[in-house]
């Protein structure tokens, strides 16, 4: 995330930055009102891109370590072949997340209404 | 405000791209330099806009060297002029906001009215000041590119390719208006340009730019050119872009 963040900041035209700087904006201004504001909703995408990897990860950690949460239902329940109870367990994170990249993509448009993928 | 540039000198990796220039300009000129496809033009201008510093030599703008561009110098690219999140309007007001220091809220209004004043002049309306600038024509975008750059009044305007991308008529237009902008303003103007006849119609002073093969390139011409009607001093424009002929300039003999 880091790493595509910075990317996306030395994407940003130089000239625009320079641009910037020839009205009179300093430093914190191009940072803050040229660059970060341009980059923003790409930023927005790449966190709904990299939801999978994190929802991979956090279902891990759970069937692994934790004692509640539904990765660590479904891993109890794997044992027992509750598979009446599995698989609306699969369907409600699918439906999670699905709602939640929606969401997402649903806000980006909102807040950014210049933005053109 | 008045541009000196003395004996510069341009190198990358060992490869000479301008090689001694000298040029001084005078304040309320309006010189266009021109030459071809990779000459230096470009970086002639970056080394005014102080955004790179030259190999040798200096660069003064009103008898100062500077370290990085400032308000000193406006500046229209070719592309990439606008901020995309910004509306019209706010694009113009930007220059004004960021130096009103904690007050900018205050003053808004009051912006917005100067910026939308800006704007008329350059021939937008209204309700081209509440779009986004994807949603407006390379020519509009390019009006609008000026007006940004001129509310904050700089005296010395850089324009570097600023209608290369537009399309006949439209650019003509676009010559027109900067050409009555800078008469009306009175500030210095550095044009930048590989369209001899754009130089020609919009110039007060012609400069051309020719490579002297690794030597890097050097001033061929510097010319003043009368004040021309676009529309009806056709024979007396043609017979001057015919004698900025940058291929008879080859070899630094210029005209």
């Amino acid at each position: 995330m880091i790493l595509d963040t910075v990317n996306l900041a030395n994407g940003v035209p130089r000239e625009q930055i320079v641009k910037g700087l020839t009205l009179g904006a300093g430093d914190f201004t191009i940072t803050y009102r040229i660059v970060l504001k341009q980059i923003w909703p790409r930023v927005m995408n790449s966190i709904r891109l990299n939801l999978k990897a994190v929802m991979l990860f956090l279902f891990a950690g759970e069937m692994i370590a934790s004692t509640d949460g539904l990765a660590y239902r479904i891993a109890l329940l794997r044992r027992h072949m509750g598979m009446d109870t599995i698989l609306p367990y699969v369907l409600w994170v699918a439906f999670l997340l699905f709602a939640v990249d929606l969401g997402m993509s649903t806000l980006n448009k909102k807040l950014h209404p210049w933005f053109i993928e | 405000m008045s541009i000196a540039i003395e004996q510069v000198v341009v190198e990358y990796a060992s490869k000479r791209i301008l090689d001694g220039i000298a040029l001084d300009i005078a304040e309320g000129e309006f010189v266009a330099i021109v030459g071809e496809t990779g000459c230096g033009k470009s970086t002639l201008l970056r080394l005014i806009l102080a955004e790179e510093r030259p190999s040798a030599g200096r660069v003064l703008v009103q008898g100062k060297q500077r370290s990085r561009p400032d308000r000193t110098c406006g500046y229209v690219p070719q592309r990439y002029s606008l901020f995309p999140d910004k509306t019209v309007l706010d694009n113009v007001t930007f220059g004004l906001e960021v130096t009103a220091l904690g007050f900018a809220r205050r003053k808004r209004r009051a912006f917005q009215e100067e910026a939308l004043r800006y704007l008329r002049h350059t021939g937008l309306t209204e309700a081209d000041a509440r779009k986004y600038p994807h949603q407006l024509s390379g020519g509009m975008q390019q009006r609008v590119a000026i007006a940004q750059a001129l509310i904050v009044k700089p005296p010395v305007l850089l324009m570097d390719e600023a209608f290369s991308a537009l399309d006949p008529s439209t650019r003509r237009g676009m010559q027109k208006l900067m050409r009555e902008l800078w008469q009306e303003s009175g500030m210095t103007v550095v044009f930048v340009t590989h369209n001899t006849r754009e130089a020609v119609c919009l110039g007060s002073r012609v400069v051309a730019l020719v490579k002297q093969g690794d030597r890097g390139s050097s001033i061929a011409l510097d010319v003043q050119v009368p004040h021309l009607d676009f529309d009806s001093d056709g024979e007396e424009l043609d017979r001057l872009i015919a004698s900025v002929d940058l291929k008879s300039c080859q070899g630094g003999r210029g005209i």
